[in-house]
């Protein structure tokens, strides 16, 4: 598998909070990663600055084309940030936090504000609509939407322009049983299709359903990132798998101190 | 480039959505129309004193100091604050284009409002000069018309220039307005200080409403040029702010 996008040593402190601290991962072509912690533990700070709503402090993230050809002394091709903002927001679908679309227009329309970028941007439009099950809603305005409709249509929006990868963060919140059972599936689907899904969550077992890798990030910081597989080898359930992180983490800094 | 199209659009699209575009379109449709009422309530239809001629520089002196620059304040602040308030903001800068394209979408709508309430007033007081008598040199006052109609869009620059400021620091939309007004009666009283700068100071110029394109040439080229210095450098240092901005 290739690597679409990687974080390399991002670090991003607030003024009054912690942030993320020398954060680096990857997301492969075709996997779920999954990006668990607690609430406050630096999700939401990484997705950002992947998203570009957030400048790092320090480090970059590159994005690597998977249909252009490079060697492999140089890996991934880059340029400088603007550059890679560009291509990395064109090629990317993003949902951060809870989705503020414009209230006073149809859900088609808002949708149309980034599908007139892409080439075949109406047809993945109408496309995104229909996987979210609001293509009947479509021409409904959206300050009349729930907000379990509303995160669905955050969702059409990442969906829009037949995105290489999908950066996803607490995409269920809002969301009934039913809804986010089909959420799963669309999401499995789109894996199949070769998409790469950033994904983030402080729900272990709605990682637990649907991760190809794991990423544990705590007080700001990465604890451990490793594939499914690797940490069912170790014979324990995601949870106790987490908390074991955590707590040997814990152990690390009351050491240092 | 093309992507900027886009935005450009988008934006264009936001902007076609706003109240206060409208509402400023009927101001200015209505005020050619509340003023040769007025003249001919107050002196009857055969006394007028107010000529076509006349007309445009009347309206322009009662819009352009108060009214357009509010309603452009307003555009702004729709523009950024507003959608930075309410989340949307987001939406806008998660679009496949560079801030700065966004940031050049917005005041480039912006300007397109004010330049549509300007033109509203101008095909108003067309239409509503024909009620007026005229001494006779009615094509000249039209060619007349156009000029000081985009002479009033100069000192309206600066305002959206200082708005566009304003709205990266300020959160809400009436906050904004009322930093603006605030500063404009700063630059007022200072006026009493600095003596021969004060021809610097953009409150002059929108006190002036289009008057001065009656300048000499020198002046006037002097004026457009400081207009547009005010204009660039105010909307430079949004620009700065707006691209380490936090969204």
């Amino acid at each position: 598998m290739s690597e679409i996008i990687k974080v390399k040593n991002v670090t991003k402190k607030y003024k009054n909070t912690r942030g993320i601290e020398n954060v680096s991962l990857t997301m492969e072509q075709g996997e779920i990663h999954v990006l668990l912690g607690a609430n406050g533990a630096g999700k939401s700070t990484l997705m950002r600055v992947i998203a570009g709503l957030l400048i790092p402090d320090s480090g970059e993230i590159l994005y690597c084309d998977p249909d252009m050809n490079y060697s492999e002394d140089t890996g991934c091709l880059t340029n400088n940030h603007t550059g890679d903002l560009k291509a990395r927001l064109f090629a990317g679908g993003f949902l951060i936090e809870q989705p503020e679309l414009f209230g006073y227009m149809t859900a088609y329309d808002n949708l149309l504000q980034k599908a007139g970028y892409y080439p075949d941007g109406r047809d993945s439009a109408e496309e995104a609509l229909r996987e979210v099950g609001l293509a009947d809603r479509r021409k409904e305005k959206v300050r009349n939407f729930s907000t379990g409709m509303k995160q669905r249509l955050g969702i059409a929006m990442a969906l829009t322009g037949r995105p290489k990868y999908l950066v996803l963060d607490e995409p269920a919140a809002g969301m009934d049983i039913e809804a986010r059972s089909e959420l799963d599936q669309l999401l499995q689907r789109l894996r199949k299709d070769g998409v790469s899904i950033l994904l983030s969550t402080h729900l272990v077992h709605e990682a637990a359903d649907i991760a190809d890798r794991i990423t544990v990030i705590h007080d700001g910081r990465v604890l451990r990132s490793c594939l499914k597989e690797d940490y069912m080898q170790e014979g324990k359930s995601l949870e106790r798998w987490y908390l074991e992180q955590i707590r040997v983490s814990a152990g690390r800094s009351e050491a240092m101190v | 480039m093309k992507s900027f199209g886009i935005t450009l659009r988008n934006e264009f699209i936001k902007m076609l959505h706003r109240k206060k575009l409208y509402a400023g379109m009927i101001i200015a449709a209505v005020i050619p129309l509340a003023v040769v009422a007025a003249n001919v309530l107050a002196l009857g239809w055969n006394n007028a004193v107010v000529y076509r001629e006349d007309l445009f520089r009347l309206v322009l002196g009662v819009y352009t100091p108060l009214i357009l620059p509010l309603f452009a304040v307003s555009l702004v602040a729709d523009a950024f604050t507003d959608e930075q308030s309410k989340g949307s903001m987001r939406m806008t800068i998660l679009m496949p284009d560079s801030r700065t394209g966004h940031f050049a979408a917005k005041v480039a709508c912006a300007v397109a409002g004010a330049l549509t309430m300007l033109l509203t007033l101008w095909t108003a007081n067309l239409a509503f000069g024909l009620m007026l008598p005229s001494r006779g040199n009615w094509l000249l006052s039209v060619g007349m018309s156009i000029l000081q109609a985009l002479g009033s869009l100069f000192p309206i620059l600066v305002v959206i220039g200082f708005s566009v400021l304003g709205a990266q620091i300020i959160k809400s939309a009436s906050g904004l307005l009322l930093t603006l007004i605030g500063l404009a009666l700063a630059m007022d009283i200072s006026r009493l200080w600095i003596g021969e700068l004060n021809g610097f100071l953009p409150v002059n110029w929108l006190g002036a409403g289009a008057g001065f394109i009656y300048l000499p040439i020198g002046s006037l080229l002097i004026t457009l040029l400081s207009m547009l210095l005010w204009t660039v450098f105010t909307c430079g240092l949004a620009l700065l702010r707006f691209e380490r901005r936090m969204v």
